[in-house]
């Protein structure tokens, strides 16, 4: 098998052109052309579907206000009207991660969100927004979200780390699911649709599977993008409203 | 103006009648969808506490060099961790889905 073939081939970083800026090598990459596109993407759709503001939508004013809907009403549900002010937050990095997810979803293209490396970084922003947020609204009270209200203080060694480990495994979890569900569902198609090739005519077999492992990674692609914004939502509650 | 009324009257009987439809089919479409999202979510849970466990064993055996006293600590509490997290998503899952039985039983609550 030559290199070209590997399902792993997919997820290679390629310099489009170097850059570097004062001895950091900032070169633009194939991930930041496929960031840049969703940007433009998500602009565009948001910009021309909204123009013309009509009192009955027609197509594209419908898709971006359903957009708008679903996650307000997510906003809503979990944070409550203290939420109102986070939505652009939210609003913005379920939008992102949904057309990220959604362009890599293309043949030949290259997915941003299957690299921790940014989902990682999507959830330090997250993380360290909701702890400043605490620090900010509670002071010190905050610590106390280490230690449960009712527990018995005989059991507050083995509670306290555990909950501390807890919080810390917060990003870790946000960013390892949207990557390895990226990662791991982009690979299985590659290599079925190796079997499609190697398997010639019996290929029909494979290439039928194919079709609805590809329907399903639509479906994940849209659902985590939506768990990540679920989850900052939740993570944010906790921070303001302080209970467990 | 008997007529008025009337017509005021039945137009609030219809709005509230479609705001009942859009309640009970909002949550019967989120049910589906938010139940794939908790398998999903239940997934890295265990996962990521064992790792947090062990950056935190490592560091701190590489800081006090005292391999590996802090590493075993560390992933026994790293496991009690996840199955703790595991405990919580699911126990919020339950009243959650309590919940929602509820609200689709009865729309207008």
């Amino acid at each position: 098998m030559t290199e070209n073939h590997s399902p792993l081939e997919q997820f290679t970083i390629k310099r489009i052109f170097d850059l570097n800026l004062g001895g950091i090598d900032v070169s633009f990459t194939n991930s930041a052309a496929f960031m840049m596109v969703s940007i433009i993407l998500i602009g565009s759709l948001m910009i021309l579907g909204a123009r013309k503001k009509l009192l009955i939508p027609n197509r594209w004013q419908n898709l971006v206000e359903i957009t708008y809907e679903l996650v307000a009403k997510t906003v809503r549900d979990n944070i409550g009207d203290e939420g109102k002010k986070f939505f652009p937050f939210i609003f913005s990095l379920f939008i992102f991660i949904l057309f990220c997810n959604g362009l890599g979803l293309i043949p030949y293209s290259f997915t941003v969100t299957s690299h921790i490396i940014v989902t990682f970084t999507f959830a330090t922003l997250v993380f360290v927004g909701v702890t400043v947020l605490g620090f900010f609204r509670h002071g010190l009270k905050f610590f106390s979200i280490f230690l449960p209200p009712g527990v018995p203080i005989f059991l507050a060694p083995l509670l306290i780390p555990i909950e501390i480990i807890s919080y810390l495994s917060r990003p870790v979890s946000l960013s390892v699911r949207l990557a390895a569900n990226m990662m791991a569902g982009h690979t299985m198609i590659k290599v079925f649709a190796g079997f499609v090739v190697a398997l010639g005519l019996y290929g029909i077999a494979p290439l039928l599977f194919l079709v609805a492992i590809y329907a399903l990674e639509t479906l994940i692609a849209f659902l985590q993008a939506y768990v990540f914004a679920v989850l900052t939502c939740l993570y944010l509650n906790d921070a303001i409203h302080m209970q467990h | 103006m008997v007529r008025l009324k009337e017509n005021h009257n039945r137009l609030k009987n219809l709005t509230s009648k479609i705001d009942g439809f859009k309640i009970a089919k909002d949550s019967r479409r989120s049910k589906k969808a938010s139940k794939i999202g908790y398998a999903l979510r239940l997934s890295t849970e265990f996962a990521s506490a064992l790792i947090v466990g062990l950056i935190i064993g490592t560091a701190l055996d590489k800081w006090f060099e005292t391999k590996p006293l802090f590493i075993i600590i560390f992933i026994v509490l790293g496991i009690a961790t996840g199955l703790f997290n595991i405990f919580k998503s699911v126990r919020k899952i339950k009243t959650n889905h309590l919940h929602e039985k509820d609200s689709v039983d009865n729309p207008r609550k």
